[in-house]
Parts: structure tokens; C-alpha cells; sequence
């Protein structure tokens, strides 16, 4: 069931940040000094699955999956992930939506899968990852704006449920649809911003890439609202954007789909949106980025790092033109 | 009546300059309050470059206010705020450059010449900036005297498209929210409206007395 790719030379588990790095102050000073110590711990040996800092519910059964890191990759903490981020459904400032989230309700949840496959429908969102194994994978994530992240992800594969929904031959695209939903969501209020919902897409092959995950979680925890909750797209290869959050639909069809930043700003958001330092914006280079906690930047690597796993799918492709 | 008058002109105009003072510490004042509270979040050199460039448009528009409110008000006073907020407002812009220069580019020429040569909203900016460069190299008193302040005025007329540049480069930097660019790109209009619409008033007033 499990894929395995994984090469134990890959990891570094000493670069693999303790719990207790991204636990964030508040929760340090509030754990005792036993507890506190024996977490400090925990990051010593093999690159163990995760622990919560306990702002969301603990997610069980989760098997230790793919991660590959470098030597200068250590975690983000918890509270720059959850309290830094894109998600205009929110609004358009880094720190909305965790402020606007807060009243989004993730659950009960239910995902409809549809188009050209076999087994289509509408499914709660336990029925529908019921049958797939969670997976823990840290993770870069590039963002497009140039900046940078390592997050310990729970996710499914993503290959696994196209498999599982038997997609038919004419079927050559995924499409993913976030949730609209105006009332819970203010940045939706506003076509200004974008034209909702906001609409994805990889290639079939994109989607069958091991890597590509669904995610469902993160520091050991569901996804908080504000990350995407209850389900979201995970690529680390490509730029942030590209990973929808908040998926209430799954699509197999056999045209490449309209994403909504390529339909808002075509000439600065194409469809592939891979990580490529020698593909720069309009307005800025791609050749470097922050790491978020880091004050100098850093070289941006092609494909954020994963050439060997993800460089076949884009061979003969010219890549300045399908940015 | 103008001989009671000059010397309270004087004072008001010295009460003016205090006030601009104020003003143009201000942003000053608050970014380092903010960078002491970690107001500027997870990526703070990011945050703090573009508050700083805000601040520097905000001053550029008051500072292109005074005339027109000294037009309106026929109040000479004003006039004394005017070189104060526009030295802060070149003083803003500067650090705004050099925070990018230093840290988003990290001092790599082939990373600087590579902006400039590809990237269009940066050269917007650019432009504003050199734009303001002749006015802020001329704004000690000095120079006044030196270069005629019939040059100077003239001088000044750059103004208007260096603040023009930096309004276009502003919305062309913000991504999707451009609301408050949207505004200020108003205000530019309606102050450019009112200088050629005075400087039309008197060019005919002058061709009625010639
Ligand atoms: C050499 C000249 C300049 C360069 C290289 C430059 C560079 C930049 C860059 C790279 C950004 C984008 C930052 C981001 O994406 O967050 C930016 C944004 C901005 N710049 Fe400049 N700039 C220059 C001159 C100016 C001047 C003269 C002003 C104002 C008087 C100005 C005001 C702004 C503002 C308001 C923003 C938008 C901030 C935001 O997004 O909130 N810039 N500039």
C-alpha cells in the first residue's frame, strides 16, 4: 500500500527540529520543567512522527512517510505556519487568515469526486479518507512571493485515490475546488480579489507523482482553518498556490483546467507553477528566497529541491514558456 | 496693517516647521516601536521595506498638499512645511531602497542588474527615485541662491511625475488589493488638476495685464 521511495541517506534526523523548537512560547513556558525536558528529547535518534504542540485534535495511525531535507533545513516553528500565510478567502495580508478564520467550520465535511471515473459521488470526509493510510512527510513549501517553509505535513496519497476512484483513460487532469462560502470566508465577499472558487489542476501524472499528497494535517494535528483545513493539495515541487486548500471537490476530466491565479494575472501565474529559480515573476527574482525565521536569503532550488523525484515529468518541456 | 502682520507670519511659519518636524519623525517613530513589539511578523525585513515605502508615499502626498492648502487658504505659513516632508519623504524612500538593496538583494550586483533590466515595476520605482534626487540635492538653502529661484520652481516641477512613479510603482507592487494605491493615484490627479489648473489661472491673468 505504503510507497516506499524513501532513502534513509536522505534524512538528517539530527537537522530534524524537536517538538519542542516549534512548540510555540506560550506552550513552553506553560510546560513543566519534567515534561519540557523529556520533549527535548524526543528529536534525538530516528526522525520520529511529529507531536502536536495541542492547539487541534491529535491524529492517530499515522505512518512515518517520505520526507527528504537538507543539511539547513530545519522545521518552522508551528506558530509561523499556522499565523503566516496566503489564503484569500481570508483576505489578502499574511496575518488574516489566521485572524478571519476562526468562525470557517471545517466539519461535518464532505468532498464530491466526479467527472470521468468510476467510482464518483459525494462522500463524508471520513468515508472518503477511510480507505488510505496517513502519512507523515516534512516537506519544503516555496511560495511563490519568495518565501519558504519546512512543514511536517499528514496527508494520503494522492496517487492512491485517483486509484482507488478508476479514473477512465480520457480522464488527463485532476481539478480541485476549494469551498465557497462568503459568510465564513470574508475575502470572499469580494470578486475584487478573485474570482471564486478558487480553482486548481495538475496533470495526471503530476497527480500520480508520489510526492503529491492530500493533506489532512500537520505538526501531528489537523490542519488548522487557517492552513487549509479539512483537506488540502500538498506538492512540495511547485509553488504554494498550486496546493488548493479547503477541497470540496475533485474533478477527473480530460481538458487542462483553468487555475484561478492564470485566469486573475495570466501573464505572472502560469499552469505548472513550478519551483524554478531561472523562471523569475514579473516583478521579482525566483532565484533566491527567505526562509521564514531566517534574515538573509537563500539559494532557491529547481524544483524546490525534488528534481530527481519530479524532472521526468517535464522532460522536453520548455519551462520558461509553461511557467 | 502688513507690518503687524510679518513678524506674527514668521512666528506662524516657525510653528509650522515644528509641526512638519513632528510629522516627519513620526513613521520613524513608529517603525522602531513596531520592530521593538515584532509587529512586522514572519518575514519582517519584507514588512518593514514596505511600511517604509507606504510612509514614504504618504509624506511624497502631503508634502505635494501644502501648495494647493496655501493656494487655497492664502496662509503663507504653510509654505514652511513643504522642504521638511519632502526631505523625509526622500529620507523614506532611501531606506526603502536600501533595505531592499541590502537584505531582499543581499548587495549582489548581478541580482541589481538583473531587477533593472527585467523587471518593470522595479524601474518605475527607479525613476521615482532619481526623479527625486534633483530636488533633494537642491534643498538647502544654498542652493536656492545658487541656481536662481526661478530654476529652483522649475526645478520643482519634477515633482509631480517622481510622485506619479512612486504611486504607479506602489500599484504595481501590491498584488491583488490595490485599493489604497487606487487612492492615492486619485489624490495625484486631482493635486496635478489643481497646480496645472493655477498655473493656467495666472498665465492668463498675466496675458490680460501684458
Ligand atoms: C530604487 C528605487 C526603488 C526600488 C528598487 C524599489 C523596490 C521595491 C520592491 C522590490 C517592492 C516590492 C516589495 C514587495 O513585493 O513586498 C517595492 C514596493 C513598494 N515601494 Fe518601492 N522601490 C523603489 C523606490 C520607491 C519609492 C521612491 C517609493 C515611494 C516614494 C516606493 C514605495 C513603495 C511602496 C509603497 C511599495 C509597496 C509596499 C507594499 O506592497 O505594501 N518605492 N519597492
Amino acid at each position: 500500500m505504503l510507497i516506499r521511495i524513501k532513502k534513509k541517506s536522505d534524512v538528517v534526523s539530527s537537522e530534524i527540529t524537536s517538538p519542542s523548537v516549534y512548540l510555540n512560547r506560550r506552550q513552553l513556558i506553560a510546560a513543566t520543567g519534567l515534561a519540557a525536558g523529556s520533549m527535548a528529547f524526543a528529536g534525538k535518534g530516528e526522525p520520529a512522527l511529529q507531536q502536536g504542540p495541542g492547539v487541534n485534535a491529535k491524529l492517530e495511525n499515522v505512518k512515518e512517510g517520505y520526507s527528504k531535507l537538507a543539511q539547513n533545513d530545519p522545521m518552522t516553528s508551528y506558530e509561523a505556519a499556522a499565523s503566516y500565510n496566503n489564503f484569500y478567502e481570508f483576505g489578502t495580508a499574511k496575518e488574516d487568515p489566521v485572524e478571519n478564520a476562526g468562525n470557517f467550520k471545517p466539519k461535518p465535511w464532505k468532498v464530491t469526486v466526479d467527472g470521468l471515473c468510476k467510482l464518483s459521488g459525494t462522500f463524508d470526509l471520513d468515508e472518503f479518507l477511510k480507505p488510505h493510510q496517513l502519512e507523515e512527510r516534512i516537506y519544503r513549501l516555496r511560495c511563490v512571493e519568495a518565501w519558504s517553509m519546512v512543514i511536517p505535513w499528514i496527508g494520503i496519497s494522492l496517487a492512491d485515490v485517483v486509484k482507488r476512484h478508476e479514473p477512465s483513460g480520457d480522464a488527463k487532469f485532476i481539478r480541485f475546488e476549494t469551498i465557497v462560502r462568503p459568510e465564513e470566508m470574508p475575502g470572499q465577499r469580494s470578486r475584487f480579489i478573485l474570482p471564486w472558487p478558487y480553482v486548481e489542476g495538475l496533470r495526471m501524472d503530476e497527480a500520480m507523482n508520489p510526492l503529491s499528497i492530500l493533506a489532512v494535517g500537520m505538526y501531528g494535528e489537523t490542519l488548522p482553518n487557517q492552513n487549509g483545513a479539512p483537506l488540502r493539495l500538498m506538492t512540495p515541487w511547485k509553488y504554494g498556490f498550486k496546493n488548493v486548500k479547503s477541497i470540496v471537490r475533485i474533478s477527473f476530466v480530460d481538458k487542462q483546467p483553468k487555475n484561478t491565479w492564470n485566469e486573475a494575472t495570466p501573464h505572472e501565474y502560469g499552469f505548472y507553477a513550478n519551483v524554478n529559480p531561472t523562471v523569475d515573476h514579473p516583478r521579482w527574482s525566483q532565484a533566491k528566497e527567505r526562509r521564514i525565521g531566517d534574515f538573509l536569503k537563500r539559494d532557491t532550488l529547481m524544483f524546490n529541491g525534488y528534481e530527481e523525484e519530479v524532472a521526468s515529468l517535464y522532460a522536453g518541456m520548455d519551462l520558461k514558456k509553461h511557467y | 496693517m502688513t507690518a503687524v502682520e510679518r513678524p506674527n507670519l514668521a512666528a506662524y511659519a516657525r510653528l509650522v516647521k515644528r509641526v512638519a518636524t513632528v510629522i516627519a519623525l513620526a513613521p520613524a517613530i513608529i517603525l522602531c516601536l513596531q520592530v521593538i513589539a515584532g509587529d512586522f511578523g514572519w518575514n519582517p525585513t519584507r514588512a518593514f521595506m514596505d511600511t517604509v515605502g507606504r510612509w514614504a508615499i504618504r509624506l511624497f502626498l502631503l508634502t505635494m498638499a501644502v501648495g494647493p492648502l496655501h493656494r487655497l487658504t492664502g496662509w503663507s505659513p504653510w509654505l514652511a512645511a513643504r522642504r521638511r516632508l519632502g526631505v523625509a519623504t526622500f529620507a523614506y524612500a532611501c531606506v526603502h531602497v536600501a533595505v531592499y538593496v541590502g537584505f531582499e538583494l543581499g548587495w549582489s550586483w548581478e541580482m541589481i542588474i538583473d531587477d533593472l533590466a527585467d523587471r518593470g515595476a522595479i524601474l518605475v520605482g527607479v525613476i521615482a527615485l532619481t526623479l527625486m534626487l534633483p530636488l533633494a540635492l537642491t534643498s538647502w538653502d544654498g542652493a536656492i541662491s545658487r541656481i536662481g529661484g526661478r530654476a529652483w520652481r522649475r526645478l520643482h516641477w519634477l515633482a509631480y511625475p517622481a510622485l506619479a512613479h512612486a504611486v504607479y510603482h506602489f500599484g504595481l507592487m501590491v498584488g491583488r488589493d490595490k485599493r489604497e494605491a487606487l487612492a492615492y493615484a486619485g489624490i495625484v490627479v486631482a493635486l496635478l488638476a489643481g497646480r496645472i489648473g493655477a498655473w493656467w489661472a495666472r498665465r492668463n491673468r498675466r496675458r490680460l495685464i501684458s
